[in-house]
């Protein structure tokens, strides 16, 4: 069982900010992590391969210092680690953020899953692993929230509105898993200082991949952001409402009627 | 604009501070009794 998870670098939740003259989110002078749903999905494939064996590979697009990143997945498990990065895959959208990616997985064949978080923290289009599945031709099951083989199969849990449903499909096959899915391990702390000290990262650049300028990076996006505004809630009364219960269903009801 | 009413066990829940009309009790057993209130008296149906 070869495995791909694809894991996203974002800035953490709570120093998301957009620069609104750009219209990009400030990816400078933040702190980092890797984005949560892409945890879960790294989380998924770390318990497959224990139950079916096999060899999970996590990999990222994105500048140098991502590296830390990809090595914190290696220290929580992960056997191996792939960088794609390349000045010309920079302000890359989804459409070009996915082609690269798939032309990264392709690099790692034969593979038999690849697995995604549902979304990024950040840019939250959802797009990038139908994308990637586009790319590569390979069917794309969403709303994951539990993987296992069944047989030669993958069988899968997708969370469903009012309930659920249970899909298995044929490999090679991308996963997108639900944020929250699971609870990411921890990094092992031995892991880790082999990850930091020994571990060596492959790097892809463009001149590995061999992508034409135009196809990739800012150059080869189709989305033009046109318009960024604040979304401010408004203003609430906040008043609470007291007293005995058949009291607030009374000022309840009067409420609804007005 | 519509009216926000949030029903919360929590008196510090979040969404008390986007509320209109904040009740800290059990929405289970208020929101069928309000229900119930509007439909015996042939609510407005909005």
């Amino acid at each position: 069982m070869n495995i791909v998870v694809c894991i996203k670098v974002t800035p953490k939740i709570e120093q998301i900010k957009f620069d609104e003259v750009k219209k990009t989110i400030v990816r400078e002078g933040v702190e980092n992590e890797i984005n949560d749903a892409d945890k879960n999905a790294l989380e998924a494939a770390l318990k497959l391969k224990e139950s079916a064996g096999g060899k999970v590979t996590v990999l990222s697009m994105g500048p140098p210092s991502f590296e830390s990143f990809l090595k914190l997945a290696v220290a929580m498990g992960a056997d191996d680690a792939v960088l794609l990065s390349d000045r010309a895959f920079g302000g890359a959208d989804t459409f070009a953020t996915s082609r690269v990616l798939a032309a990264g997985i392709e690099r790692l064949k034969p593979f038999d899953l690849v697995m995604c978080g549902e979304a990024s923290s950040d840019g939250s289009t959802e797009q990038v692993p139908p994308s990637i599945a586009g790319w590569l031709g390979i069917p794309h099951v969403s709303y994951v929230s539990e993987i296992g083989m069944s047989g030669e199969k993958l069988r899968a849990r997708r969370e469903i509105t009012d309930g659920h449903e249970v899909v298995e499909v044929t490999l090679p096959v991308l996963a997108s898993v639900q944020l929250g899915c699971n609870s990411p391990r921890f990094p092992d702390f031995r892991r880790k200082r082999w990850a930091d000290k020994e571990f060596k990262l492959r790097v892809l650049t463009n001149q590995d991949l061999a992508f034409a300028p135009s196809d990739v990076g800012l150059e080869g996006s189709r989305t033009e952001v046109t318009g960024l505004s604040r979304m401010r809630s408004p203003e609430r009364r906040k008043e609470f409402i007291q007293g005995t219960e058949d009291e607030v269903v009374r000022r309840l009801v009067e409420i609804v009627r007005s | 604009m519509e009216t926000v009413v949030a029903v919360n066990s929590d008196p510090n829940a979040e969404i008390f501070k986007h509320a209109d009309y904040c009740v800290v009790g059990d929405a289970k057993k208020l929101v069928p009794k309000v229900v119930s209130e509007l439909g015996a008296s042939g609510g407005s149906g909005q």
